[in-house]
């Protein structure tokens, strides 16, 4: 079933591979692969009912997949229940037993260990400690606010040292100024203890603050896992641009690094690809200049729209070609409506892709995330979205 | 202050009818137009008292009786209410209606075919013979009181225990029954007090040769003798009110209501 080309390579620390898991006949998760190394923090992320969750699920053996496996230090988990896994769970709501105090709540994993009272308490007492919260032990969970009793939750979760650290939206009922406070003290305790940390998030900051790569997931697929800065800057399609944050899409004719836009314009780019392509670029990559300068990619555009946003202005653009931009400029350039300027969209910053790869099917993008154990393309889904055209190869 | 008067005035209402009862049972005759009795006695309640009397054999069979038909009820009830609060299948709906056929329909039209089953199968006039007719109202009770307390609980609970080490086993004991511990005291207390009160199934499968207490109240009313069966009658009030307050005790402790909420 696997294609042995490739050299065997070390088991990575976590491996998920061709997870599918369906409730009542919607698929939830589809072949899913993906890799996780030791200490690493990754996040899973995506809209609600992406299956981002569910994958968490599986993971820590809540729920069975109804294909593949996952190996966690080159063991399969298959049979192994969630209490020998050695991960740790922590939800959103926190889940602080309610007849516990928070000093019995921490100690639970280490006394389902069997660990002796007085180790239990001393350890307690110190993960406490390491969430700034002395002194708390004797309390009960109804006298704590959201963001203390989240702390518990991650205290109680690090106190049995776990393999894995799997957190579930911990953070999406705090409000924000707690939030980013609370994201501080997991990426300190992740640094301190080295745990690998894998955080399920509907919020594509949290993703990016809080991890090292980031597993963006659509309808139960994965469709790109890469550091932040790629998934910002290299995008694999469409969606995934849109998903963070990208405006500016246009259709082009590629000829390796040169890109013939359908309103006669040429454009060139670092990032070579062939045939009809459609160009994605950053708002805040476009720069705009009041007076021509020499140079290459520069479109004349007029402005016909100016927003202040207090750190930023966004400028909406229109080329002589009826192409509309967005740029995001420095609040200090101001421009006035139906002014001239020239547009500079520098050749790193303009990427592509080809046009008709939007969607594509789910197997096709886990084998090439896989890349190394990839998978002979059978089980194929046959559920697809409207939107999804004929899977193409992606490279 | 106001609290208070309101208080005592509902136990009042609530107490009122048991005082002629309470009066009947120290008094040695008390007939119109007394106000209150003349004479007073203990003849009543030392008779009942008395270990080898009909009324303290009744106290304990029918103590007995109650106790494994909640225990057994319980064992029932608690899968049997997780599966109707936790679970979606085809059918739900039409066995919690099924449930409720024992309290819907009446005692009196499966007597019949009760007891003929129980005297083939050699159970009529036995302990366990009325211990199984009186599962027929407890476990409907039981199950239905289960079935909301767990449609209440959260199971994030468990799986939150599960990934800290703990077994399904130690789940179950330390966190899963904690947490549903009031809805237990509830539907126990219904089971006990259910079985605790029953006349027409244990009149008829008991056979005369099971005797709870509440066949001993029936009897000494029969016998016409009323200071007697006022205290009798008193006497059979009692564990409900004990177990009323053991479980208000038990249902006042938040931590326990507080596993139904969030935190």
């Amino acid at each position: 079933m696997f294609k042995t080309d490739s050299l065997p390579t070390p088991m990575p620390y976590l491996s998920l591979q061709n997870l599918t898991k369906t409730f009542h006949g919607t698929p939830a998760v589809r072949e899913l692969w993906l890799d996780v190394n030791p200490g690493e923090r990754i996040s899973l992320l995506g809209p609600s009912g992406c299956g981002k969750s569910t994958t968490l699920q599986l993971m820590a053996g809540i729920l069975q997949p109804d294909q593949g496996d996952i190996f966690l230090e080159a063991r399969s988990l298959r049979r192994v229940p969630p209490e020998k896994r050695g991960m740790a769970l922590v939800l959103q709501k926190g889940m602080l037993f309610p007849h516990l105090s928070v000093g019995e709540n921490v100690a639970f994993g280490l006394k389902m260990r069997g660990v002796s009272r007085v180790e239990q308490a001393e350890r307690a007492i110190a993960m406490l400690d390491q969430v700034q919260l002395s002194g708390f032990e004797n309390r009960s969970p109804s006298e704590l606010s959201g963001g203390q009793a989240q702390r518990v939750a991650v205290a109680r979760s690090l106190v049995i040292q776990p393999k894995l650290l799997l957190l579930d939206e911990p953070l999406s009922a705090l409000d924000a100024s707690l939030r980013s406070d609370m994201q501080e003290l997991i990426l300190r305790l992740q640094d301190e203890t080295g745990v690998t940390l894998i955080i399920v998030t509907h919020d594509q900051s949290e993703a990016i603050v809080m991890s090292h790569r980031v597993a963006l997931m659509f309808d139960g697929c994965l469709r790109q896992v890469d550091t932040p800065e790629a998934l910002y800057q290299h995008p694999v399609d469409e969606t995934v641009a849109r998903f963070f944050g990208g405006v500016n899409f246009f259709p082009a004719e590629a000829q390796q690094r040169q890109l013939q836009l359908s309103g006669g314009d040429r454009l060139s780019t670092e990032h070579p690809q062939q045939g009809p392509v459609q160009v994605t670029i950053r708002p805040e990559q476009i720069h705009v200049m009041p007076d021509p300068i020499c140079g290459i990619n520069l479109l004349p555009v007029t402005v016909t729209q100016n927003r202040f946003i207090g750190t930023q202005r966004h400028l909406t653009l229109k080329t002589v070609a009826n192409l509309e931009l967005q740029a995001w400029v420095p609040p200090s350039q101001n421009f006035a409506v139906g002014q001239a300027a020239i547009a500079h969209l520098p050749p790193d910053a303009l990427w592509t892709f080809p046009a008709q790869a939007e969607g594509g099917d789910c197997s096709e993008q886990g084998r090439q995330l896989a890349s190394t154990r990839s998978r002979l393309g059978n089980g194929n889904s046959n559920h697809q979205a409207p939107d999804q055209v004929e899977a193409q190869s992606l490279s | 202050m106001t609290r208070k008067l309101a208080l005592l005035l509902i136990v009042t209402v609530l107490f009122l009818p048991f005082l002629p009862l309470l009066i009947w049972s120290f008094a040695k005759g008390w007939y119109f137009p007394q106000l209150l009795p003349q004479d007073w006695t203990l003849q009543n309640w030392v008779s009942i008292l008395a270990i080898s009397s009909k009324v303290g054999q009744g106290f304990f069979q029918s103590l007995l009786i109650a106790s494994i038909s909640t225990g057994l009820a319980l064992l029932v009830g608690l899968p049997a209410g997780r599966a109707l609060g936790l679970m979606t299948f085809p059918g739900k709906g039409a066995i919690k209606l099924f449930l409720l056929l024992p309290i819907i329909v009446s005692p009196l039209a499966t007597l019949m075919g009760i007891q003929f089953m129980l005297i083939r199968l050699g159970l009529s006039g036995t302990i366990l013979g009325v211990v199984l007719v009186h599962l027929l109202p407890t476990i409907p009770y039981m199950t239905l009181v289960l079935s909301s307390v767990y449609a209440n609980f959260d199971t994030g609970y468990e799986a939150q225990a599960r990934s800290l080490g703990a077994s399904p086993i130690q789940v179950l004991w330390q966190i899963t029954l904690p947490l549903v511990a009031p809805g237990v005291v509830v539907g126990a207390l219904f089971a006990f007090l259910i079985s605790w009160n029953e006349f027409l199934l244990t009149f008829f499968v008991g056979s005369g040769r099971v005797f709870t207490l509440p066949m001993v109240l029936f009897t000494s009313l029969q016998g016409g003798n009323t200071g007697l069966t006022a205290a009798i009658s008193i006497t059979s009030i009692l564990p409900a009110l004990i177990f009323l307050l053991f479980s208000s005790r038990a249902l006042r402790s938040d931590a326990a209501i507080g596993g139904l909420g969030d935190v």
